[in-house]
């Protein structure tokens, strides 16, 4: 075994790499981890900014209806992408001694920890507002993507408040003016109380269908920052 | 003289000094042939398997951190190695892909610390596994394998396998389960 693992090395079937190849080598891999972080707290801050933006991120405070607005307006698609990136990236680090000597599950639990924190202070700063507002002037693609992904759903109306109707026992009812210029009355639905804390000029997300008479029958009102 | 550790001949290895690769080649070719017949049971090609573990060890040996021990590493060339002609049978033979994942790896378990055998209950287990091994599947197979006959700790296992430590432990109790029930069959 020796003579012929010898002879080989000595026929050069097999020679040794330079300590250049393994350090180049792990300066790439360190990049592909560091690349396929980045894209994922981009990936993320952007699914929390865009859960807000369209207005799926406040509608589980408004009962059961919130709550089925929310799980069918989540992006699923990118969720599932995050979550291979995840999986890919947790694949990728278990060669490191102080992951894989514990349960694959305090990685993973880890990371996603560190992951949700950091998207969503990059969710807080005006990160993807530029974004936003640059790819929509500047780059179509992406313009298209941020568009797509932000939109309201169709029992989400936001607008500005233009009058405010008091009702009875301190219900309110008011009428908003969207982006597009579309009127629409909002009343609460039946069973629903929406307190009448509302003013002319505030901004606001309607949750509710609205009917083909412009009215929505709204389960849950939520005042956002203009 | 004291004779010359492991990592000491791989860093004369590193310098370019080819007797020393000669004898940390004598040092493990029974260890590995051992390694590989009780692995792959007894595999016709377990030599050759043996003499690329030792080529691909040459050709990579500037990547072992001389601060660290020398035998888990090559362990884990070798364990590379023969998982990949194991998988290699099995797709040539048309036999249901063998998997080395499990979800043992996710969670932790509490009951899983590496504990001490008495001599005896160690002699009486390598016997029973001689007589068995080709009837555990290769994921509980190879820690036996390392543990009971080539006597590595839950550490180094868990380094040459890549898996928790607590992992090693489980799979150790959950293949002495399974020879336990063979035996009494």
């Amino acid at each position: 075994m020796e003579d012929s693992v010898i002879k080989a090395i000595q026929d050069d079937k097999a020679k040794m790499r330079s300590r250049w190849f393994f350090a180049l080598r792990s300066a790439l891999f360190t990049l592909v981890v560091v690349i396929l972080f980045a894209a994922l707290l981009y990936l993320v801050s952007f699914i929390i900014f865009a859960l807000r933006r369209s207005g799926i991120a406040f509608a589980p405070g408004f009962g059961l209806n919130g709550w089925l607005l929310f799980f069918g307006g989540l992006p699923w698609g990118l969720l599932l992408l995050s979550l291979i990136v995840i999986l890919i990236l947790a694949a990728l680090i278990n060669r490191y001694e102080f992951v894989y000597h514990h349960p694959l599950f305090y990685a993973l639990a880890a990371f996603a920890f560190l992951v949700v924190v950091a998207s969503f202070w990059i969710a807080a700063t005006s990160f993807h507002d530029h974004m936003f507002r640059y790819s929509t002037e500047n780059l179509p693609l992406i313009g298209q993507f941020y568009q797509f992904e932000t939109q309201e759903p169709s029992d989400v109306h936001s607008g500005e408040i233009v009058a405010v109707i008091p009702g009875r026992g301190g219900q309110g009812s008011f009428v908003i003016v969207d982006a597009a210029g579309v009127t629409s009355s909002v009343m609460a639905a039946q069973g629903v109380f929406i307190a009448n804390d509302f003013s002319v000029g505030d901004t606001v997300m309607v949750f509710g269908e609205r009917e083909p008479n412009g009215v929505i029958d709204a389960f849950g009102v939520e005042k956002v920052t203009p | 003289m004291d004779e010359r550790s492991d990592e000491a001949i791989a860093a004369a290895v590193q310098r370019g000094d080819l007797d020393s690769f000669r004898e940390l080649v004598e040092r493990y070719e029974p260890k590995m042939t051992r390694y590989a017949r009780r692995f792959l049971f007894g595999a016709d090609d377990a030599k050759d398997l043996v003499q690329d573990v030792f080529i691909k060890a040459y050709v990579n040996i500037k990547s072992f951190d001389i601060d660290r021990r020398f035998s888990p590493w090559l362990y884990r060339i070798a364990h590379n190695e023969f998982v990949n002609a194991l998988k290699k049978r099995t797709k040539e033979r048309g036999n249901v892909s063998i998997s080395f994942f499990d979800f043992d790896i996710l969670f932790p378990h509490l009951n899983a610390r590496e504990g001490a055998d008495s001599p005896a209950r160690q002699h009486e287990t390598r016997v029973i596994l001689e007589r068995s091994l080709n009837d555990i599947p290769p994921k509980y197979k190879e820690p036996l394998v390392l543990y009971y006959f080539e006597e590595l700790d839950y550490k180094e296992i868990a380094d040459i396998l890549r898996i928790p430590i607590s992992t090693v432990g489980v799979r150790l109790q959950r293949g002495k389960a399974m020879l336990k029930k063979k035996v009494t069959e």
